[in-house]
């Protein structure tokens, strides 16, 4: 029964009539609509909901609205006084501490009340005080800035400048590569910015999923009769009940069922769908639901899946589960190891590890009476969600429209359809009703896409001046139960290991290998990281053997530009080398490698990854990247349409700087609407760290062609030739002379005036015929490739086995930074969650396939008391293929890392681990393993 | 997530509150919380009737006499690690409270919330012990105390019963000069749950332990009281139990006295290998600050 609470929230009185059971988190949300507090694991382990209740910062999930009576709340919503953003929330947009904004509200809260008790606080003590905030993008480092930063305001000061030195490629722009806030930040330091989750429908009915409770089973019967019966359920369906299209990720690899037809393969696969007036009733109904199943033998491990005689996931497909298969053989190994003075073999195991964005996936789905169906969705990739959706559905893209929400990051966990989007589809179809469904963070978990669990067997031959003469590569994927990305996953396991070092002779060989586990798919570096700890580890260990300097037999192999790999692959611009003589100056390594006491240690890695996959998910011969620009009749303001989606990583922001700099406006004249498919133009969406290059290139090409149209319209007004004229901070202006000058705007309404809309498009398409004509020599390809290398210090105590990292020197060649505030950000945010992964993360199951730690509680992520102190970098570096030399970050920055913690662990203890993650106990085995 | 429906009363008076509890058919204490919603969000748990204590001021309350600290049952964690009275008796207390969970969490979650989930990772649970808490539980039926040593059955299983209500956690002061520490060790720096942790008091009298407790936390289905490493060190003078062998027995002695098991955050075997380190560094420390004072 309902009870009467009074609370005061924000500084307005409330009675309300509350359900016991209600958190003060769903009163807030959901009852008093105020969204800006955020949902993000719900058991008070994330810190997202922080709120302050009677001046203390609490997990508004953790408490009763009914505790709440009578007491005062402030959320993030009630911090901004009279429209001002608070010190704290100016200072977190200013210093590039938002990124998909979600953790943010909970952050800020969580810092006014620390710094209302510590106004003078350490950085050791701001580290500490915002541990229990989960962060997953930033990497804490701009948060800790950003706190520092709020500091001076409220004390009054001005905080110091940060100086930073442009890059050459940069020097003469006035948009592209300047420290620029983000566009959406203001909105989400706020609490404005809508998430999907945070959208309610009129009429609008809640969805939830029935998953497998066994891993490997034959479903005989189900009955729904007794859910369909409880009052407020409005539809369940099943198997039965939707079409027999598969679907997936990879065109040759659709094999998943909307709803388990026959058989379930591993916990969490999906068997029925429920819509209902709320979600406990959908659970409720859930529990109504009788699935009979004939269990059958499962498969946990790829090893003993790949055996002959092993339970099979699929009877007609996939021989021994062995999902793909890749051979590739270039230049001749066997020479090549024959010509080697030091040959060496070792296995590595990369761990199971899962994207955990702070936002869950949420999808609401609503259909007109047209025939139309719109999709509300928390997703990276606009464009293949519609593909797979029309699919699906067997209906036109037309009627389809996919609308892209605040996104609270993705990491590869949403570069895909989602059992979201296509069961709220359904569900909203059979009910006539919108239906929002989204997950809780074990459902996360459950429906996985994480990176995969890799077991590589590296074998790597060099002569004695550390030329690198073979490299053969076994990798065996563990895929889980269905193919996701996996077939992409496979080959670029093999094809990233050859664009950082030069080597003409590289075989490889790949398996994956289904499981009765959650699905597998990409993540940050998709494929990649595991291979490249595994060869950056063998490389020094062959360092070693030759009695080489780590960072010196980098050098000797390190890529050059136009260079053209053994796999085909064509490599642009590189400035890898700079970057290795970067971070061994900015570390002292010369000072410190060798040098260091026991437990202390210092280690090299490299990295690097595609900017953009060089062919689509699925075959088309569509542009990549498209963007339409619409100038304002008066000419004040530039609107960017592009489809090309902002998951956090701050491209509608890097996109815009773009398009800006092309028009020659300034960035407060740019509006940015992105990824909705009614509205901006095809966008292949956020993955393979393909935005800046291609979503850059189709906004600078659209805003080329805004000033190509204007520019005529100058220069009759200037009484000049259009040659003579530039367009740079809202003026037109004769570059012989710039005090001859006209304002844009005047020029851009003059068009208007005599021409009609004013607009410009571009788009982006890869160059043709990239890659060889192998079998799966498409991945890997790339219109351009990044470059990166890693110094990391460590200190391990010897008793325990703890590993404490202390340093991060990292520098990238991402070609120009648009925006370097946000290449630092996508740097510091890609370092920690990396050391994350090495030292914390691993999904665990146990003998029945269930997962054991599927929450923050148990699985953990990297808190801001665990980062070290990070020295980020950029090095000269122009890309001819990028725009305004551009390439990309978020994922190369990834890569060095996993090989340079482990190499400095193991210069710490004197003992390699070879499985990750590196554990306490890990470390303590192999220290002990010395001693004997 | 969601919570089931159930019964909720906010009594403003421990009389009160114990006769509601009485008056339950299926009823729970609700303290901050921090533990009893996630167990109710999980599943594991279902409430037919929420007894909340948050208006219950004599729960609320630490009082100092010259015998003895009286620790009200919904101190938060945080309202621990600040009092004056804590750190200046019971410092250790403050120092565990301190790696509990996250801010957030110790603003809510409760010294007697801790006790009474009756993890045996629980950090409030070793210091205490070593400090020699007693336990005050009350119901209708009246009071009685428990020595904290006693009150840990199992893992999740307490010596309170359905009927009663913890009130306060009663730390006995020494007439002899006493020191305490609390070492943890979690897998990252911050909102981890103990893998193993210590907690040894020691005290002296004229420069003679006169009484040691090691205690140890997530090494077994409850903290544990080693008493035989206690006793090694009673009996010895300052010197004499700072010897590395003394501490080297005191820590296998303690070692002897766990039943780790295998769990996801650890395996028995490095747990007995770390409350090995960690039984070392705790006594260690207790006996600098001893020299010190």
């Amino acid at each position: 029964m309902k009870q009467i609470i009074n609370i005061n929230v924000n500084g307005t009185d409330y009675e309300l009539a509350v359900k016991p059971g209600l958190t003060l988190l769903d009163l807030l949300r959901e009852e008093l609509r105020l969204t800006g507090t955020k949902k993000g694991c719900e058991l008070g382990d994330c810190g997202a909901c922080t709120v302050i209740m009677d001046g203390k910062a609490v997990n508004s999930c953790l408490v009763l609205a009914l505790q709440a009576d009578g007491s005062n709340i402030l959320t993030i919503e009630g911090l901004a006084e009279n429209g001002d953003m608070h010190p704290i929330q100016r200072a977190f947009v200013e210093k590039g501490a938002i990124q998909c904004g979600y953790c943010t509200p909970g952050m800020v809260m969580r810092t006014k009340s620390f710094l209302d008790e510590y106004p003078s606080p350490t950085k050791d003590e701001i580290k500490d005080a915002l541990s229990g905030n989960l962060c997953r993008c930033t990497g804490y480092t701009k948060i800790i800035e950003a706190v520092d930063t709020a500091v001076e305001y409220m004390n009054g000061r001005e905080p110091k400048e940060i100086e930073y030195q442009p890059q050459k490629s940069a020097m003469n722009l006035a948009v592209v590569g300047k420290r620029l806030p983000k566009l959406d930040a203001p909105d989400k330091a706020t609490g404005r910015a809508v998430y999907t989750d945070d959208i309610v429908l009129p009429n609008m009915l809640y969805g939830k999923l029935l998953l497998s409770p066994l891993a490997h089973a034959k479903i005989i019967s189900i009955d729904t009769s007794a859910a369909e019966a409880l009052p407020g359920v409005k539809a369940v369906m099943t198997g039965k009940d939707v079409p027999d299209t598969t679907w997936g990720t990879s065109p040759p690899r659709y094999d998943e069922f909307v709803l388990a037809k026959d058989k379930v393969r591993y916990v969490g696969d999906v068997v029925a769908a429920v819509a209902a007036i709320d979600e406990e009733i959908c659970k409720h109904a859930l529990d109504l639901i009788k699935v009979e199943y004939e269990e059958l033998p499962a498969v946990f491990d790829p090893l003993e899946a790949m055996k002959d005689g092993a339970p099979r996931l699929f009877e007609d497909k996939y021989d021994n589960n062995i999902n793909t298969h890749v051979d590739h053989h270039f230049g001749d190994v066997e020479k090549g190891f024959a010509e080697a003075d030091v040959v060496k073999e070792a296995t590595f195991v990369g761990n199971r590890v899962y994207q955990n964005p702070m936002e869950p996936h949420c999808a609401i789905a609503e259909w007109d009476r047209h025939g139309k169906v719109t999709i509300y969705t928390s997703t990276q990739v606009v464009h293949y969600v519609h593909h797979q959706l029309s699919r699906i559905l067997d209906i036109p893209l037309g009627n389809i429209r996919v609308i892209m929400t605040n996104c609270g990051g993705g990491f590869g966990s949403k570069a895909a359809t989602n059992y979201l989007e296509i069961l709220s589809i359904f569900l909203a179809k059979k009910t006539g009703r919108p239906v929002k469904m989204r997950y809780d963070r074990k459902e996360m978990y459950l429906y996985g896409r994480g990176r995969h669990r890799q077991f590589i067997t590296l074998k790597m031959g060099v002569k004695k001046d550390g030329t690198i003469s073979a490299v053969h590569q076994k990798a065996i994927l563990e895929g889980g139960a269905y193919s996701s990305f996996g077939v992409v996953s496979t080959y670029y396991a093999g094809s990233m290991l050859a664009t950082l070092y030069k080597f003409q002779n590289y075989k490889y060989e790949g398996f994956r290998v289904n499981t009765n586990l959650p699905p597998c798919g990409a993540m940050r570096g998709h494929g990649t990281p595991f291979p490249r700890f595994a060869f950056e580890s063998l490389l020094s260990m062959l360092a070693d053997e030759i009695g080489m300097d780590h960072v010196e037999i980098r050098l000797k192999n390190a890529m050059t530009p136009d260079y053209h790999t053994c796999n085909d692959l064509d490599i642009g611009s590189c400035e890898l080398k700079a970057c290795i003589e970067r971070v061994r100056q900015l570390s002292d390594w010369d000072n410190k490698k060798g040098k260091l006491p026991v437990g202390r240690g210092i280690g090299i890695g490299c990295g690097g990854f595609v900017s953009g996959a060089g062919y689509p998910i699925y075959r088309s011969q569509f542009p990549h990247s498209n963007a339409i620009i619409k100038v304002e009749e008066d000419g004040s303001k530039a609107v960017l349409f592009i489809g090309d989606a902002d998951i956090g990583q701050g491209s509608d922001t890097v996109l815009a700087q773009a398009a800006a700099e092309a028009m020659g406006i300034t960035l407060d004249k740019i509006n940015v609407v992105s990824a909705d498919s009614d509205i901006t133009p095809l966008g292949f969406g956020a993955y393979s760290s393909r935005v800046t290059l291609m979503g850059g290139n189709a906004s600078m090409r659209a805003g080329d062609e805004v000033r190509e149209k204007i520019f005529p319209v100058a220069a009759a007004m200037l009484g000049a030739t259009v040659e003579a004229l530039e367009a740079k901070n809202n003026k037109i202006y004769l570059k012989e002379d710039s005090s001859q000058f006209i304002a844009w705007d005047v020029v851009a309404k003059e068009y208007f005036s005599k021409n009609g809309p004013l607009t410009g498009k571009g788009h982006y398409a890869p160059p043709e015929g990239l890659g060889g004509k192998y079998k799966g020599a498409a991945v890997g390809t790339s219109p351009a490739y990044s470059f990166a290398a890693t110094v990391c210090a460590v200190e391990v105590n010897m008793e325990t086995g703890k590993v404490k990292v202390l340093n991060f020197w990292d520098a990238h060649d991402c070609g120009t930074a648009i925006n370097p505030l946000a290449v630092e950000g996508q740097a510091e945010g890609a370092i920690v969650m990396a050391m994350s992964e090495v030292l914390f993360e691993d999904e665990v199951f146990n003998e029945k396939g269930e997962m054991l730690n599927p929450d923050l509680h148990n699985y953990l992520i990297a808190t801001s008391a665990d980062m070290p102190n990070i020295d980020s970098s950029v090095v000269d570096s122009y890309e001819p293929a990028g725009p305004f030399g551009a390439k990309e970050v978020g994922e190369g920055a990834t890569l060095p890392i996993f090989g340079a913690l482990a190499n400095a662990i193991a210069d710490a203890i004197g003992v390699r681990i070879y499985d990750l993650p590196i554990t306490p106990k890990k470390v303590l085995d192999a220290i002990n393993s010395k001693k004997i | 997530m969601y919570i089931s429906d159930f019964k909720y009363f906010k009594p403003t008076s421990l009389d009160e509150a114990v006769k509601t509890l009485s008056g339950c058919v299926n009823g729970t204490v609700l303290a901050g919380g921090t533990d009893l919603l996630v167990e109710i969000k999980n599943g594991l748990r279902k409430a037919g009737e929420i007894v909340s204590l948050a208006k219950v001021s004599e729960l609320k309350t630490i009082y100092v006499t010259q015998e003895k600290v009286e620790i009200g049952a919904c101190i938060t964690h945080n309202e621990l690690i600040k009092s004056p009275v804590i750190n200046e008796f019971l410092p250790a207390l403050s120092e565990a409270a301190s790696k509990i969970g996250s801010h957030q969490i110790r603003n809510v979650g409760t010294v007697g919330g801790n006790l009474c989930t009756g993890a045996s990772c629980a950090d409030t649970a070793p210091v205490l012990m070593a400090y020699d808490a007693v336990v005050e539980l009350l119901s209708v039926h009246g009071v009685r105390q428990v020595a904290l040593k006693n009150f840990f059955f199992n893992h999740h299983k307490t010596n309170i019963k359905n009927n009663e209500i913890m009130h306060k956690i009663i730390v006995p002061i020494s007439k002899n000069q006493r020191t305490a520490t609390f070492e943890k060790f979690g897998l990252r720096e911050a909102g981890s749950i103990s893998v193993v942790s210590v907690a040894v008091a020691l005290e002296f009298n004229e420069n003679i332990c006169t009484k040691a407790n090691v205690v140890i936390g997530a090494c077994a289905p409850t903290p544990v009281l080693c008493i035989f490493a206690g006793n090694l060190f009673v009996g010895k003078n300052k010197p004499e139990i700072s010897d590395d062998e003394l501490l080297e027995t005191a820590a296998k002695a303690a070692v002897e006295a766990s039943i780790p098991i295998d769990d996801i955050r650890a395996s028995a075997e490095y747990r007995r290998r770390l409350l090995y380190v960690l039984t070392q560094k705790a006594a260690a420390e207790a006996i600098k600050r001893a020299n010190v004072n």
